[in-house]
């Protein structure tokens, strides 16, 4: 008998920008390994519940974490109550953010999740590396002091990453300022210099301060809202294993996505780190490291074990799909704040594509 | 050609970009797919092979063909490549500029043994952003306010009779809400460089936005019409979430305008239903199906298959309304495989087979 756990996922979100979390609900819904419960914690029946309902055993609407973290947390000691063995997995950056900061608290609640350290969330996007890491020359800016950066700044192109991942490039200082000011307000930015190479994406995942798990992937197609839509694993043994040091000298804990640059030379440069599992987590599964089961396994308990090797070469490609449902179902999330397919076969769950398009390469 | 053969056709559709805005090829296919009475091959035709849709395991084989701003000539000597390669029976064109050269090209189409179920060109022409003003209220729409803008003089002119914001518009697709005096020169040379000119400055009407899908035979006979509501929209203005509705007003005034162009296969009607005076307002016509398709499929009014059927020579029933009420949210699948999946398509031979 499969062991059973309830997983709770927050911005589970499709549309033009799909979020980590969907996807991983995708991949907890796919896998094999554990009896999975799926609730989806919704912010707005319409805004994000509606799009959980083809993936969850159960959408809950609950009160937004940002704005009234007291009452998300009292929510989730409801959830507890009733759903035994509850991990919770943040689906996206800012999710990750507010749920570090409120971490005991829903540890209290009952609720099991791999979070950053809280004290270290004011060094993103850029966290201290500590030495062997190499780093292009950045700076971090913050609120009202942001546009300073355009007096510091060396040398054009520069990125801009924000603490939740965005990222923009300026080419010139009316670019920059451009960038910055239409920045969130009170959001931290990481102004780097650019660094003649190709991206890379780290997916990466630690229960301490050493990662358990880290899988390599090089965007390739990415839309003009900067999310990836196709990317490839690279997997080639010194690489792997300078991103494995670059990550252990980071000493990040919990899911999350550090981006380098991979010069001519073969170096890699950090160019900044966002918390919680990028959009693209999928692709590890494909690769033979699910980095979602894995987080299940080490929140409820599991030891991590040695760093595994990922598959090579192993491509993805992400299709917009429609799913339907039944304006019902948004009736009752509205009116009841909750929806349940509890009553129903599971078959409906499974995405629309052919069992052969999610079969992972490596078996 | 009889049933059987529609079950067992191949059916080549084109439109394979998969991604926050997609083109309806994938949801042509999961369409083609979701029907038991097909049994053929589906082969998908793109000119980039990045589109992620090229990828998905609903195409048994997908192959490169130019854009389709290489022009007639370039486009039908690849898809005769295809044609001879596949034995592609029926084409689906899901771009409106691939449903222009398709439609021009319907004799050379005919002498490869494509079937297609298109208008003529010059139906295609008359439904025309530029032109759609004048025909529209022919048949019972309103229009919103529209200029042509040709020039940098004509955008000025536009300016000072268009209160902000408004709609400045590419001639074949494309859209931005201008909300300042900068923006709209900034989108002026984004569009004019993008999609050529003219461009189009038009009034912006606030209400709700409706969108119906239709398909007519040959002889111009309404097989099937569903009538969506956009309930979110995407930063582009691109549907993410619909709702199917009881719209029997909005299908007859479609089935006056698509009359009126003497319309033959598939089409998508947008509409701006205006809060304060209620006037229906044409926006587009999309010589088509649109992207959010599999919502019909999923509503039991299979337009696609229906459409294949009708290419092949059947005869089809009049498709009953869809239910009210069936709503889609957009999410996403992974597709993943080898990454000589990306090379052949991408290399000298520009095919791949997925489904082998």
């Amino acid at each position: 008998m499969k062991p059973h756990v309830t997983v709770a996922l927050t911005s589970v979100h499709g549309g033009d920008a799909p979020s980590a979390g969907l996807v991983a609900a995708q991949m907890l819904r796919r896998q094999q390994a554990l009896d999975v419960r799926l609730v989806v914690l919704a912010t707005d029946a319409f805004a994000d519940g509606i799009q959980g309902v083809h993936v969850a055993d159960r959408v809950v609407v609950v009160p937004p974490l940002a704005r009234d973290p007291e009452a998300f947390v009292a929510r989730i000691r409801d959830l507890t109550r009733q759903e035994r063995r509850l991990v919770l997995v943040p689906g996206s950056p800012g999710d990750t953010i507010a749920l570090a900061s409120w971490e005991p608290a829903l540890r209290g609640a009952g609720a099991r999740a791999i979070l950053p350290r809280a004290v270290r969330l004011r060094e993103l996007p850029f966290p201290s590396t500590g030495r062997g890491v190499w780093a292009p020359r950045h700076l971090v800016v913050a609120g009202s002091n942001r546009l300073q950066a355009l007096r510091r700044v060396w040398r054009y192109p520069v990125g801009v990453r924000w603490a939740d991942g965005e990222q923009a490039w300026a080419y010139n200082p009316t670019d920059l300022h451009a960038i910055l000011a239409a920045g969130p307000a009170g959001a931290v930015a990481g102004v780097y210099e650019a660094v003649p190479g190709i991206e890379i994406s780290v997916a990466t995942l630690a229960r301490d301060a050493a990662p358990a798990s880290l899988v390599i992937a090089r965007p390739l197609h990415v839309s003009e809202n900067g999310v990836v839509w196709s990317a490839v694993t690279m997997a080639n043994p010194r690489l792997v294993a300078d991103a494995r040091r670059a990550m252990a000298a980071l000493r990040w804990r919990g899911p999350a996505e550090a981006r380098f640059t991979l010069d001519d030379g073969g170096r890699l440069w950090f160019t900044g780190l966002t918390p919680g599992f990028p959009s693209w987590v999928s692709l590890t599964a494909a690769a033979g490291q699910d980095l979602v089961l894995q987080y299940v396994h080490l929140a409820l308990g599991a030891r991590p074990g040695r760093l595994s090797t990922f598959a090579d070469e192993v491509f993805q490609a992400r299709v917009s799909v429609d799913h339907p449902t039944t304006i019902d179902v948004l009736r009752q999330l509205v009116t009841e704040g909750e929806t349940s397919h509890a009553a129903r076969s599971r078959d409906h769950l499974r995405t629309a594509a052919p069992d052969h398009a999610h079969a992972p390469l490596h078996q | 050609m009889g049933s059987r053969s529609s079950r067992n056709v191949t059916i080549a559709v084109t439109g394979l970009a998969a991604d926050g805005n997609p083109a309806p090829g994938v949801a042509v296919a999961r369409s083609l797919r979701a029907t038991r009475d097909f049994r053929g091959r589906l082969v998908g035709l793109t000119f980039d092979h990045r589109f992620t849709g090229a990828y998905s395991s609903y195409f048994d084989a997908v192959h490169l063909t130019p854009p389709p701003a290489s022009g007639e000539g370039a486009y039908l000597t690849a898809l005769q490549r295809v044609a001879r390669a596949e034995k592609v029976d029926v084409l689906i064109p899901t771009l409106d500029p691939e449903a222009l050269l398709c439609a021009a090209g319907h004799r050379s189409l005919s002498r490869m043994r494509i079937r297609t179920l298109l208008p003529s060109d010059g139906s295609i022409r008359r439904r025309a952003k530029i032109t759609l003003p004048t025909l529209a209220p022919k048949a019972g729409f309103a229009v919103p306010r529209t200029l042509v803008v040709t020039s940098r003089a004509t955008l000025d002119i536009a300016l000072r009779q268009l209160a902000f914001p408004f709609y400045l518009k590419g001639s074949f697709a494309d859209a931005k809400l201008i909300v300042t005096l900068d923006q709209a020169y900034i989108e002026f040379d984004r569009l004019s460089a993008r999609w050529g000119l003219p461009l189009l400055a038009q009034e912006r009407i606030v209400g709700d936005e409706l969108n119906v899908a239709v398909l007519y035979d040959r002889d111009g006979r309404r097989v099937g019409a569903v009538p969506m509501r956009k309930l979110g929209v995407t930063s582009q203005g691109k549907g993410w979430a619909g709702v199917t509705l009881d719209a029997p007003e909005l299908i007859a005034l479609a089935d006056r305008l698509m009359r009126a162009l003497e319309w033959v296969g598939a089409a998508e009607l947008e509409v701006i239903v205006d809060r304060t005076s209620g006037a229906v307002n044409l926006v587009e016509v999309n010589p088509r199906f649109p992207a959010w398709i599999y919502l019909a499929t999923a509503a039991d009014t299979n337009l696609p298959w229906a459409a294949v059927r009708l290419a092949v020579g059947e005869r089809v029933a009049a498709l009953p309304p869809p239910p009210a009420g069936v709503l889609f949210t957009r999410t996403v699948e992974d597709h993943f495989g080898s990454f000589d999946r990306v090379t052949a398509l991408a290399g000298p031979s520009g095919t791949k087979e997925s489904r082998a």
